[in-house]
């Protein structure tokens, strides 16, 4: 058991130690404010969102489902985000083999894994559930047997949708480690999870806003009856609070079932999965060639090829990418949108608007720039010894966060071709705007991470998730659309002709590109040149 | 003799305040063999990345062929190669994608590339396994494709940290006999190491480093001149505490 121990506290460290190392921020009180900021954004309008879904729910008398909205809500987010986490702490974690040489059960060397896990589970539990709780509670009243609960509930929540994902994993697992398409797999696989997730924000949001249709369920007969036939634990937890102790006893013996199961399938987990997926592919390819290429080529298909060889990082851009495709179709599966609202006249003076906004969404959405050269880590040694000037490696790592996100405006494009009726001007002046909005935001990301490079990570999910870069990155975006929005607020009349509104931003958008331009190739070089590893 | 490389005063301090290199002036002569001796955390990887333009240094210069690593760095890096005692390159090409890479950045002429790329990559048996990911390769297939990558362009100065080690034996060998035909044709070799029989066996001249102070510098005879010691013990005096 101490070995079991030593093996979890370990892990533990290290993962909070890679998670701080990766916001990169080395003052300790910074980093706890930036945490806390982090929460209070997340929490503050997860309260809004509850005090609506109680008040709807209360409506018709059934306040406590705000329960068990609160407790789905976290399982199914805390099982989408947990297949990603698991994935990387098993299989792209540099430690599996050195672990997998130590004299541990393989039980205890799976649980230690997963404690990792269920630490950033209990963290998004608490940001998901805390608000529902503390709505419940506070138009309820609240008791020691509730806060109790309420603790107990929340250090329990994490256990099940984690051990749920691992056994999921397991079979799939097995078929990835075999496949010559694994990368192309675990995006499937992500993008997947993504419209899981998005599908259940939409039905969360029609949730508050629309009684009737929970009294459409209602009449069904009782909700929490129905509810519970189709997930019972959430209905077990919200009978919890009801002061249920038979709900208790069974909340626990199934967190207890499951975690005997995982015990039980962590030895396959581990010889079947674990390290059949470790085995690297030894397959030669193709015949030893000899060819010249310029740097140029070198330099931008090294930086394609760190993006697209690395599932993480190939998996975070074409997400940036596809998102709001994505979106789009989520939107017209769920109703909110459809064919005839897009082509309607009432919709014609935004068409501009619509279009301006769809194309530039990759490059909001996805900060590659941000994280070009933190992307590199170790290897980052090459750049800085080769002949190679700094203001090619940094030229040619814009260039791949362009063509990145130009490929997902070219989508977005050839689909709004179909979807909307866009006229020849239109096209032309939303390109427009989207070339320069592009060249800017894919110019001033890199600046970040010029100043703020992360070489040193051991797992890909830190360089470009739990890195503060992309915080500083969207950051820029949230600026620039206050901004606009004050414009807005101030001078309402220069809101009148998209038109012109359009093309000013476009001009704006690249005099601002010019400007950082001239600044990265002068102060951003010799940044650049700093950089140690 | 033209001094090839030359550490005039340089200091490293990293950020949490450790000081790896001290006050460190050196000079490596074109044509020679220099090996880098210390015990471990002495500053031996620190230097020879101060010297690579990896690591900026907190004080002091350094000139590599004539020109200034910091202010002059494409000129500078145009004069050497370097092998890193961790071969991490990136991982999700092919050998021969890599080594064709390394060749187009040094402008190293078609047939040339053909030529050395067959040579080294047969001497270091590599050869057939150049179609395949470098993810695929052991520590030791990753050293020798670095090796022979730092060796396309025929550099002025051949830089290497720690480069035996995860090396077999044989390929051991044919490295050190790759050290002494570059230092022949007029090359520089700067290695660091541990083993003491290589340097000894190798060197024209030997630095010591100690807690980021060059202990000493000079060609083995002149540091045996004042004792029938072994560079083995010769070592040992100098770098053991007080």
């Amino acid at each position: 058991m101490s070995k079991f121990i030593a093996l979890t506290r370990i892990q533990l460290k290290d993962y909070i130690g890679r998670t701080t190392e990766g916001l990169g921020v080395k003052n300790r009180k910074l980093a706890r404010l930036l945490l806390l900021l982090f929460v209070l954004l997340i929490i503050i309008p997860n309260i809004n969102l509850s005090l609506l879904i109680y008040r709807t729910l209360d409506s018709i008398g059934q306040g406590h489902l705000l329960i068990t909205n609160s407790y789905i809500n976290s399982i199914f987010l805390n099982f989408f985000f947990g297949i990603p986490f698991i994935v990387s702490v098993f299989f792209f974690s540099r430690d599996v083999r050195f672990l997998s040489a130590l004299p541990l059960r393989e039980d205890a060397l799976v649980l230690a894994k997963l404690a990792a896990v269920y630490l950033y589970l209990l963290l998004l539990s608490f940001l998901l559930m805390f608000p529902g709780l503390a709505v419940y509670a506070y138009n309820t009243g609240i008791s020691v047997y509730n806060v109790f609960m309420a603790i107990l509930v929340l250090l329990l929540a994490p256990l099940l949708p984690m051990f749920v994902a691992t056994i999921l994993i397991l079979p799939f697992a097995n078929m990835f480690s075999k496949s010559r398409h694994k990368r192309s797999l675990i995006i499937i696989f992500n993008i997947l999870m993504l419209f899981a997730i998005i599908a259940t924000q939409i039905f969360t949001g029609n949730l508050a806003e629309d009684p009737v249709r929970i009294e459409e369920v209602l009449a069904s007969g009782s909700l929490l009856e129905l509810l519970g036939m189709r997930f019972p634990p959430s209905i077990w937890v919200t009978r919890i609070f009801l002061g249920s102790y038979r709900a208790l006893f069974l909340f626990l013996a199934l967190n207890f079932l499951l975690f005997f199961i995982m015990k039980s399938l962590a030895g396959l987990f581990f010889r079947k999965a674990l390290l059949s997926f470790s085995e690297e592919g030894s397959g030669g390819r193709g015949e030893v060639y000899y060819r010249e290429k310029s740097k140029a080529y070198h330099l931008l298909r090294r930086n394609i090829l760190i993006i697209i060889r690395q599932p993480m990082f190939l998996l975070n851009t074409v997400l940036s990418m596809l998102a709001p495709l994505l979106m789009l179709c989520i939107m017209f599966f769920t109703g909110e949108f459809s064919l005839a609202l897009l082509q309607s006249p009432q919709l014609e003076p935004y068409l501009l608007l619509v279009v301006s906004a769809l194309l530039i969404s990759p490059a909001v959405i996805g900060n590659i720039s941000a994280t070009a050269i933190t992307r590199e880590g170790q290897a980052f040694w090459e750049t800085r010894v080769l002949p190679i000037r700094a203001e090619d490696n940094i030229r040619y790592r814009i260039l791949t966060t362009i063509i990145f996100c130009l490929a997902g405006s070219l989508l977005l494009f050839l689909i709004t071709l179909f979807l909307l009726p866009l006229t020849l001007k239109m096209m032309v002046i939303a390109v427009l705007f989207c070339l320069t909005t592009t060249l800017f935001l894919a110019t001033i990301d890199i600046l970040i991470d010029i100043y703020r490079p992360i070489l040193n990570w051991t797992n890909p999910t830190a360089a470009v998730k739990n890195n503060l870069n992309v915080t500083f990155s969207l950051l820029i975006r949230a600026v620039i659309g206050l901004l606009v929005y004050l414009l807005y607020k101030s001078w309402p009349g220069l809101f009148t002709d998209f038109e012109l509104l359009i093309l000013s931003g476009s001009i704006i958008f690249l005099l601002l590109y010019l400007l950082i331009r001239s600044y990265l190739y002068s102060n951003g070089v010799k940044r650049f040149e700093q950089i140690s590893i | 003799m033209i001094k090839i490389i030359q550490i005039k005063g340089v200091t490293k301090i990293y950020d949490g305040g450790k000081k790896a290199v001290d006050n460190l002036n050196m000079e490596i002569k074109k044509g020679e063999i220099f090996g880098f001796l210390g015990p471990n955390g002495a500053g031996k990887t620190t230097t020879l990345r101060m010297i690579t333009g990896i690591l900026a240094p907190t004080g002091g210069e350094i000139y590599v062929n004539g020109y200034n690593i910091s202010t002059e760095a494409l000129e500078a890096k145009r004069s050497f190669t370097y092998v890193p005692d961790h071969p991490d390159i990136f991982n999700a090409i092919s050998g021969i994608d890599y080594l064709n890479f390394i060749a187009d950045i040094y402008e190293v002429p078609l047939q040339k590339r053909k030529e050395k790329i067959e040579k080294y990559t047969k001497d270091f048996e590599i050869y057939d396994a150049l179609t395949k990911l470098v993810s695929s390769y052991s520590h030791g297939m990753k050293q020798k494709l670095l090796i022979s990558a730092a060796l396309l362009p025929e550099p002025a100065v051949f830089i290497l940290d720690e480069p035996l080690s995860g090396l077999d034996p044989k390929s051991s060998r044919i490295l050190k006999e790759i050290m002494k035909e570059h230092s022949k044709k007029g090359g520089t070799v700067l290695f660091s190491s541990h083993i003491l029989e290589v340097v000894e066996n190798l060197c024209d001249r030997i630095g010591i480093i100690k807690d980021g102070v060059l202990v000493a510098c000079d060609s083995l005879e002149n540091l045996k001149k004042h004792s029938d010691s072994s560079l083995e013990d010769i070592f040992m005096e100098l770098t053991e505490n007080e």
